[in-house]
């Protein structure tokens, strides 16, 4: 019986370097994808696109399905802005998910 | 002679786990926010950097870069005040010259050099509180395009 809440709780801590992990990928993803489309002459959607290349790669499954981003720019059009809302789920029972909103910012290039 | 050890897993159980298990973890989970941060300190510099050979005009605005470095460094959870920008700075300044330094007048073809310094917590207990620490500097270069224009 020791052994096995020793285990709940070791898969409960590697859970929690797991969502650490998870959230650096979002946070990497959303500063890639806001740099993509500050380009002078990148589409907005190739902030998006760059987003889903990243998560696929580092973060599928069901942790990356838990993320919901969008990107936008600022009213003044001088800022692509990459904004992510994120949840992900627990390994055991008794982890609860984890949720946190994540943001990212660029200058967007102007022409001269 | 046969020991009896029954019961010895309800006292070395909590013990393991106390003194062995959460130590061990928390300071797996201690390294991750050392990496975010140092993370944090060379986007900023970049970002920064870049913002300045961007300026529409030859004299770019240090406050618009200050607000975002803040900005980004409040995207990564960090208290401003952990994070520091040095703008504009050349080989040879002083720590004393490189925080009074400005971007004065862009030139075509020059380079701009931001330093951005983040405090990274020894310990750090969320909701607790934080104690001992050290910094992290990173510098990134940008080149002012040789064939840009200025607005006047």
């Amino acid at each position: 019986m020791a052994t096995g809440f020793a285990m709940i709780l070791f898969v409960a801590l590697a859970n929690l370097v797991v969502f650490q992990y998870a959230a650096g990928v979002v946070r990497s993803a959303l500063d890639t994808g806001a740099r993509s489309a500050s380009l002078l002459d990148a589409p907005l959607n190739a902030c998006e696109i760059e987003i889903a290349e990243v998560l696929d790669g580092l973060l599928g499954g069901a942790m990356g399905d838990g993320v919901a981003y969008s990107c936008a720019l600022d009213p003044t059009g001088q800022t692509v802005v990459a904004a992510a809302t994120v949840t992900l789920p627990g390994f055991a029972p008794m982890v609860p998910d984890w949720s946190f909103d994540a943001q990212a910012t660029a200058i967007k290039e102007q022409a001269p | 002679m046969i020991r009896d050890e029954r019961g010895a897993a309800a006292i070395e159980f909590p013990l393991a786990v106390a003194f062995l298990l959460i130590p061990v973890a928390y300071l797996v989970l201690m390294v991750a926010p050392w990496s975010a941060r140092a993370n944090m300190a060379r986007l900023a510099a970049a970002e920064a950097a870049r913002a300045i050979v961007l300026s529409p005009t030859a004299d770019p605005d240090d406050a618009l870069v200050y607000t975002l470095v803040d900005t980004i460094a409040a995207n990564h959870d960090i208290p401003v005040g952990d994070v520091d920008a040095d703008l504009c700075v050349t080989d040879g300044m002083t720590d004393v010259e490189k925080a009074a330094a400005t971007c004065d007048v862009l030139v075509r073809g020059s380079v701009v050099t931001v330093e951005v310094t983040v405090r990274i917590p020894l310990v750090r207990v969320p909701s607790i509180g934080e104690t001992g620490g050290f910094s992290w500097t990173w510098s990134h270069s940008e080149l002012v395009d040789q064939f840009r224009s200025f607005d006047p």
